[in-house]
């Protein structure tokens, strides 16, 4: 186990690189000048020159890679053009509200998707088996920002009995309708691989031999099949955390959430480019982080996946 | 492998869905009632009628006529993208995995890199990079999608290169151009065409979702995801502006998804967990 999370570790670091610098170049070829968007109409050369050097655009361009990689390993992304912050600090402001979403919205996956599926899996071939596998199917081809949209018209505009948007100071109220939202595909996902994955293990045989030693019903779902039905879950369900926390682009600008999506949305519409450079590489860290996590989970709970090695 | 998928009932509705559209789009002037971009301030904003049976938007174009064009859009985007993953993907897919070495080190890693960004973000960055513009989302999705697209192909020429038919070719004196093309290849069609099929759905997600956030198709294309984002500010009144245009994606993303899981199921069962991100 230890060999190989140094080697999941060590390769975890390459790839860094390479998105560090997918990233940079990306933002780089960005059209527009960033000292002029972000002088506005009253400007002076001098002030432009002095700007372009404290930025170190009048560098060439490798120059100015070398920057924003030394500024990455000190974890300094710079200053955002528009607020004048640090785009660091700012990333970790929004960062927190980003996680609680993702969190209730997992929440609601996990623990609707995986007793949905362990009582489809139960119910096979019953008519709770394929309202909810129709239900589910649907719910993966649903548009989130559809679905967000949906649930204002009729929760917020229509009933009335939600807010519409807005972090509303914490209000618990307030994430429901982006939590719900959020937590749709993934749910529906969930649900599916619980399913199939159950009725995998239900065929086992030692889930026969536990029915034939008299174990109940109940018991036989929950203790001795849920248990290893759930390996292909963790998967689903720490990709999708993965996305979540690094920032729901979609859901946070209809529900005006102040999470890292929306940041990074607007950083982008602004040509913000320090703020886009850093937002981005944050989000894919973390997206890669806990993809790393959930691998070196993977391993520890099934001892195989480390003797299979690189796919 | 037809009538395999005809005979699954998910298969069917795949078929019916995915054909539905695929007709809209391609017959789209013949199928709409009106011109989509004929502005009519007269009927701006009706509801639902029998004339406008999905009503018309602000400025008086009817929503369903709007809805058959968007149909274009989409699948414009989806197939010509695809075909681009498909295209770049397969090419690194067999050179890596048929060269072995640097050579795949190096094609993989960058695989993992475009595989290391979350969801949409690769997306929403290169667009913004390169402008919004029909065509740059369909070069931008196509490229994006290419790792994916490898991965599956170099597992396949992996698993094939050392058997004896490509030996035969090879001791046989045959270049590593026709072993690629003429053998390897005809043997990753099957992957190919699952991939396909099953990306479909997704092209039409990813489209929608970049026009809904301004970063697809400009107005006054009918995009179903900018339709819905440019009804956002009547949703309290004119409901069916926002409302519509998702039944037409879901419908449509359904679809493709029935049809991929078939297709899946007929050619490559083991390609059981594809067609998932996003």
């Amino acid at each position: 186990m230890f060999a190989y999370t140094v080697k999941r570790l060590l390769l975890f670091i390459p790839l860094l690189f390479g998105v560090a610098t997918v990233t940079f170049f990306l933002v780089y070829v960005l059209p527009g000048d960033p000292v002029l968007s972000m002088v506005g109409e009253r400007y002076d050369e001098e002030t432009i020159d002095q700007l372009r050097r404290e930025m170190h655009l009048d560098q060439p361009v490798y120059v100015q890679y070398g920057y924003f990689i030394a500024g990455l390993v000190r974890l300094d992304f710079g200053t955002s053009y528009v607020t004048g912050e640090t785009v660091s600090e700012s990333v970790l402001k929004r960062f927190p509200y980003t996680f609680r979403l993702a969190l209730f919205a997992m929440l609601i996956s996990v623990v609707i998707g995986v007793s949905v599926g362990v009582l489809a899996a139960w119910k096979w071939r019953t008519p709770f088996d394929y309202v909810t596998m129709g239900t589910t199917i649907v719910g993966i081809s649903m548009p989130v920002f559809w679905l967000g949209v949906l649930l204002i018209y009729v929760f917020a505009m229509k009933l009335r009995v939600l807010p519409a948007s807005g972090y509303g100071g914490g209000d618990l109220r307030h994430m429901i309708l982006p939590a719900v939202t959020l937590a749709q595909a993934s749910t529906a996902y969930v649900a599916r691989i619980t399913r199939s994955s159950m009725m995998d293990v239900i065929r086992e045989h030692y889930i026969q031999t536990a029915r034939a030693k008299g174990v109940s019903e109940h018991r036989m779902l929950f203790a001795h099949a849920l248990r290893n039905a759930l390996l292909p879950v963790i998967t689903v369900v720490g990709a999708d955390f993965g996305s979540y926390l690094s920032g729901a682009v979609l859901t946070e600008s209809i529900f005006a959430w102040p999470g890292l999506g929306r940041f990074t949305l607007d950083a982008i519409l602004k040509r913000d480019i320090p703020t886009i450079q850093g937002a981005v590489f944050f989000m894919a860290l973390v997206f890669m982080a806990i993809n790393l996590v959930v691998d070196l989970m993977y391993a520890w709970i099934d001892p195989r996946i480390k003797l299979v090695g690189r796919k | 492998m037809i009538r395999q998928i005809v005979s699954q009932k998910n298969g069917l509705i795949g078929l019916f869905l995915g054909l539905l559209v695929l007709v809209s789009a391609v017959f789209a002037p013949l199928v709409s009632p009106y011109d989509p971009y004929k502005i009519n301030m007269a009927e701006s904003l009706s509801p639902p009628s029998l004339s406008h049976p999905l009503g018309t938007d602000v400025f008086g174009r009817d929503v369903l006529s709007r809805m058959v064009y968007g149909a274009r859009i989409s699948m414009e985007v989806s197939v010509l993208s695809r075909l681009l993953s498909l295209l770049v993907g397969t090419l690194l897919g067999l050179i890596a995995g048929y060269f072995g070495g640097r050579l795949d080190n190096l094609v993989m890693r960058c695989a993992d890199v475009t595989l290391a960004y979350p969801g949409l973000l690769l997306l929403i960055a290169v667009m913004a990079a390169v402008g919004p513009s029909l065509t740059s989302l369909i070069v931008a999705l196509g490229v994006v999608g290419w790792a994916g697209v490898a991965r599956i192909v170099r597992a396949q020429v992996l698993s094939i290169k050392e058997r004896e038919f490509v030996l035969a070719v090879r001791s046989l004196g045959g270049q590593s151009g026709r072993i690629l093309f003429r053998h390897l290849l005809p043997n990753c069609v099957s992957q190919l065409i699952v991939i396909f099929s099953m990306g479909l759905g997704m092209g039409v997600m990813a489209e929608s979702s970049m026009s809904f956030l301004g970063l697809g198709a400009q107005p006054p294309l009918p995009s179903w995801g900018s339709m819905i984002s440019a009804g956002l500010d009547y949703l309290r009144v004119a409901p069916w502006l926002s409302l519509a245009p998702g039944i037409g994606i879901t419908l449509a993303v359904l679809g493709f998804n029935l049809l991929g899981d078939a297709f899946r199921d007929a050619l490559d069962p083991k390609l059981k967990h594809l067609g998932r991100r996003e």
